[in-house]
């Protein structure tokens, strides 16, 4: 794709989107029963970082995605954003705002909304731009990720790959300083998640926007990232940090390379480990 | 030859086949209208079996012969009576649905988006519901000053505990990472509500009319029935019905139902149409 030969000197280097989670523990209490998500979790993400967090499933990765975003408190420890705290002591539950927008599980495009109009939501709702131009906008940026000719077509008219491209354009038209993403490419098939991921790798490389990129899949994480997170399981804190060094801009080449598979090998080590774990611990629960 | 009618739903392009071209170019049509035929044939038949062969035929040798309700058709179709029969049943139900839709899609939306509200008035709102409008029929008469208002009233509670049942549960179910994608994005309360919550509803609204709308027919039929055609608050289609029935008119009997069900067709296909312009995105399923 001629995004390879795009001089990554070019790309914007990026100042904002630091994301700093300190100590936080989140302990879910329904009804007297604690439930402990995330124990004393500790993170640094680089402003313009792609940080993939990979865990057992279960232990506890969306509650942290779920406390940058505002949608969960926390109930220790902090998270700042550029200095900024969101959530701490003080104030258990961070405000929402557009500046961290979230890309779900399965796609949440509002079905009654035309694509455009869709991606149009955010900078209109805000008062930012009207009517008439947030639409302009919402076009523009579409054309650019390749939609523009679904422009006014419904999500539920457009296969799951081009929504969630689409969903993603939503997202970064609010010119955010995080992407927090919940396992965005599940259940795709393997030849539309390369797709999704060199779409997603092109419009990184055109925005430099902090990831926060939650996923099961190891390969996944470690084309996309930076550095992948392992998470232990339940209560979830890191278990691994793994530094990727495959330099950008990365294509489907790198997947055959030696260094690429010498990561995965490590990275499942990690991961296997802490799934056998959360296995036996579900079978203590389960006798 | 149906599935041409399918790929030809692409935005600006346009068939070159007339619409009536088209009906007449499906199986749908053709199987619908001979079943129509071969119906109302072993119906004829089978009224008219005793002219023939000197034995009634069980049940079906007791209604009139289609062909003899055509013609009782024909008798009451220049009459004023029964276009004001037409007339007076549809506007109860219309009155009646529509304040049931005026009433109860905001309260249905109410409980939906409000915990409080819906912790004091959902249960005895549960207690009323099971009751089945006809059963308020004798209280109504008692409790409104006239036999018109308390059609009305009945009328409006076969609609009205439908609809909120059905908008409730469409608010209540609406998928939450909507919301949040919506909130992240920076969306007020006001947007909310109008942009998330009510389309995220509109199917529910819709479905809670389509049957709501069914259940006013019978109600008001019913009514009608009781209620009877005094000096005030009578007349319409269900006393069409009875009056025939007192009168021993089979014929207008089968004649005023079978206007019921053209009635109530003309109601379903109304909503069906509005509710298509009203939710384009859901065409596509």
């Amino acid at each position: 794709m001629n995004r390879a030969a795009m001089n990554p000197e070019q790309n914007p280097v990026q100042t904002k989107g630091a994301i700093s989670i300190r100590n936080v523990t989140k302990i879910y209490d329904p009804e007297g029963v604690n439930v402990m998500a995330v124990d004393d979790c500790t993170l640094e993400i680089q402003p313009g970082e792609v940080c993939m967090v990979v865990g057992p499933s279960g232990c506890g990765k969306t509650t942290l995605l779920n406390a940058i975003a505002g949608f969960h408190s926390v109930t220790m420890g902090e998270i700042y954003l550029d200095g900024e705290l969101l959530c701490g002591p003080s104030k258990p539950k961070a405000d929402q705002g557009a500046d961290r927008v979230v890309v779900f599980q399965n796609g949440a495009l509002f079905p009654w909304k035309t694509l455009t109009d869709n991606v149009a939501y955010g900078p209109y709702v805000q008062g930012k731009l009207g009517k008439a131009e947030s639409r302009q906008k919402a076009r523009h940026m579409l054309a650019e990720a390749g939609l523009g000719d679904f422009l006014e077509k419904f999500p539920g008219e457009v296969s799951s790959g081009m929504a969630r491209r689409a969903e993603i354009v939503r997202a970064l038209i609010n010119d955010p300083k995080v992407l927090l993403l919940d396992e965005p490419y599940r259940a795709m098939d393997e030849l539309t998640k390369s797709i999704m991921h060199e779409a997603l790798l092109e419009m990184y490389d055109r925005t430099r926007v902090t990831l926060f990129f939650i996923t099961h899949d190891l390969e996944e994480a470690i084309f996309l990232g930076d550095r992948v997170v392992v998470m232990t399981t339940r209560p979830c804190k890191t278990k691994k940090i793994l530094n990727v060094t495959i330099p950008r801009p990365r294509d489907y080449r790198v997947l055959s390379s030696d260094a690429f598979r010498q990561l995965v090998d490590e990275t499942n080590e990690a991961v296997h480990e802490e799934a056998l774990k959360a296995f036996e611990a579900g079978e203590r629960e389960m006798a | 030859m149906t599935t041409a009618v399918h790929s030809a739903t692409n935005a600006g392009q346009r068939t070159r086949r007339t619409r009536w071209e088209k009906i007449r170019q499906s199986t749908k049509f053709w199987r619908g209208l001979i079943a129509g035929i071969v119906t109302l044939v072993l119906w004829e038949i089978g009224s008219r079996w005793d002219e023939w062969f000197d034995y009634q035929l069980p049940f079906l040798g007791l209604i009139p012969p289609p062909s003899a309700v055509v013609v009782a058709w024909g008798e009451v179709i220049p009459q004023y009576g029964y276009w004001e029969s037409w007339y007076l049943s549809f506007r109860r139900v219309l009155e009646g649905f529509l304040a049931a839709m005026i009433i109860g899609i905001p309260f249905g939306l109410l409980l939906a988006v409000n915990r409080y509200m819906r912790e004091i008035f959902f249960p005895p709102f549960e207690v009323l519901r099971p009751i089945p409008p006809l059963a308020w029929v004798p209280g109504s008469l008692i409790f409104w000053p006239t036999n018109e208002m308390s059609i009305a009233f009945v009328t409006f509670l076969g609609a009205f505990f439908t609809i909120v049942i059905n908008v409730l549960g469409g608010a209540r179910s609406i998928d939450i990472r909507l919301l949040r994608a919506a909130q992240s994005m920076g969306a007020t309360r006001w947007d909310m509500f109008w942009r998330i919550v009510l389309p995220a509803t509109l199917p529910s609204i819709f479905t809670g009319a389509a049957v709501g709308m069914g259940i006013t027919w019978e109600v008001v039929l019913a009514a009608e029935m009781i209620s009877g055609g005094g000096t005030q608050g009578g007349g319409g289609l269900g006393f069409f019905i009875w009056n025939s029935y007192m009168g021993g008119s089979l014929e207008q009997i089968v004649v005023g139902m079978i206007s019921i069900g053209i009635a109530g067709y003309l109601c379903s296909s109304g909503i069906r149409w509005l509710g298509d312009r009203s939710m384009p995105w859901q065409r596509l399923f």
